[in-house]
């Protein structure tokens, strides 16, 4: 049974292979979170070295704690669970300032893409502006905004994820996007985006 | 951050509305409020925008090296290796090579001497703290030699192990400062619960409840503090 097909497995399935110490399954369940674990650490962290640091931690982390996983989430929400610990812990230890790393907007700008020239630089402005505007938004409202608009995971999801009551969930998420509406207006870039 | 005005229920259901996450009820509830709201329709436009806003810029930044990965993996290895009897029984091995191992072990005699040196100085230990270990708090059930291979650079001074959850705006020098203050530090974690076990050394009878309500008067910090029982 060594040819396993192993992408092929839902999540919670790949998740109880690894269980015996099995890393082939592991680095499977590693290439598929990887980005979007590494993406929403970047929100909340804002610099690529802590990002890719915590990401390490994190992957440590899911991979000690299998055998804690009881199945009462989604297997996405437990280790966005884990990364939410994380990345609040790495955020105590220091902070954008202190280690001088590339701010998300300079790698956003050397972030290439070969698709259609004139429809890539629309894109590109766009991706800039949100992401300038989401940076100057707190950490929880980062954090709220990219799990509901990009994770797009439900109120009760987040709410579980984040230890806090469905309602606080929704006027979090409600005043954190006013809050990038206003930042957008602020730059003057509203038409552009909103 | 307070509401300029006040906000319709039905407006902070909008992005969850956008994103297909709600019940059937709430969608309708949200669908009926917007035939007869304007504003509502508008911010219904702009969530969508951001929505979209939002998925471009961050589907365009770029993925981790994969440097991150080869660490992973090179540190998962690493602790593999530290732990062989674990690693044996995750390595599969075919069912000759198992059935070969075992009997093999049954005619490996090397055991014998390295387990019987291994009971004599467990005895050892045992019957020195049992002579002349700390008083006290150490409770019949509990077991001192493990107790004492714990603190590192602590002979003889059981630890008192606290597991706490921080409160998430708490700054690491302020928490620092409180657990060093107190003559302890971070042993562990975060777990993917968000825990962390400090240690304490053990300095009298009450030393864990003054340690408790010393860290529990630090509500902003300390969201939970419990003792760990040995």
């Amino acid at each position: 049974m060594s040819s396993t097909n192993w992408q092929d497995l839902t999540d919670s399935d790949l998740l109880q292979s690894c269980i015996p110490n099995n890393q082939e399954a592991f680095a499977i369940l590693y290439q598929r979170y990887e980005k979007r674990v590494f993406q929403y650490l970047m929100t909340i962290l804002n610099e690529a070295t802590l990002a890719e640091e915590t990401l390490v931690e994190v992957m440590l982390a899911i991979w000690k704690g299998l055998q804690t996983f009881q199945g009462q989430s989604k297997v996405s929400t437990w280790i966005f669970g884990i990364a939410h610990h994380k990345a609040v812990d790495a955020l105590r230890k220091v902070t954008s300032l202190q280690r001088g790393g590339i701010p998300l907007e300079d790698i956003v700008e050397t972030a290439a893409s070969n698709e259609n020239p004139l429809n890539d630089t629309q894109q590109k402005r766009m991706a800039e502006l949100t992401n300038q505007g989401l940076m100057t938004l707190s950490p929880d409202h980062r954090e709220i905004l990219h799990m509901a608009f990009f994770e797009e995971l439900s109120y009760p999801e987040i709410g579980k994820l984040l230890d806090i009551p469905v309602n606080t969930v929704k006027t979090r998420v409600y005043y954190a996007k006013q809050q990038l509406k206003k930042s957008l207006q602020h730059q003057g870039v509203t038409k552009e985006i909103i | 951050m307070e509401p300029e005005e006040p906000i319709h229920t039905e407006a902070t259901l909008l992005p969850g509305y956008v994103s297909r996450t709600l019940t059937t009820k709430e969608r309708e509830e949200v669908e009926l409020h917007l035939e007869s709201c304007a504003s509502c329709r508008q911010d219904l436009q702009e969530t969508k925008s951001m929505h979209t806003a939002l998925q471009t810029a961050i589907e365009k930044r770029p993925g981790p090296s994969p440097a991150a990965f080869a660490e992973v993996m090179r540190r998962i290895q690493q602790e593999s290796q530290s732990a062989p009897t674990t690693v044996r029984q995750g390595q599969e091995n075919s069912w000759w090579e198992s059935i070969e191992r075992t009997f093999r072990s049954l005619f490996e005699v090397r055991w014998a001497p390295a387990l019987a040196s291994l009971l004599i100085v467990g005895q050892a230990v045992l019957l020195l703290s049992v002579l002349g270990g700390p008083e006290g708090e150490i409770t019949p059930g509990s077991s001192p030699v493990i107790e004492r291979g714990i603190p590192p650079g602590a002979p003889g001074i059981p630890r008192i192990k606290i597991q706490v959850t921080f409160v998430e705006t708490a700054q690491e020098i302020n928490i620092r400062r409180l657990v060093q203050g107190l003559g302890g530090q971070i042993i562990h974690g975060p777990t993917p619960e968000g825990l962390y076990t400090l240690g304490f050394e053990h300095k009298g009878t009450d030393s864990r409840e003054s340690i408790l309500s010393a860290l529990n008067a630090h509500p902003d910090l300390i969201n939970t503090a419990t003792a760990l029982h040995p």
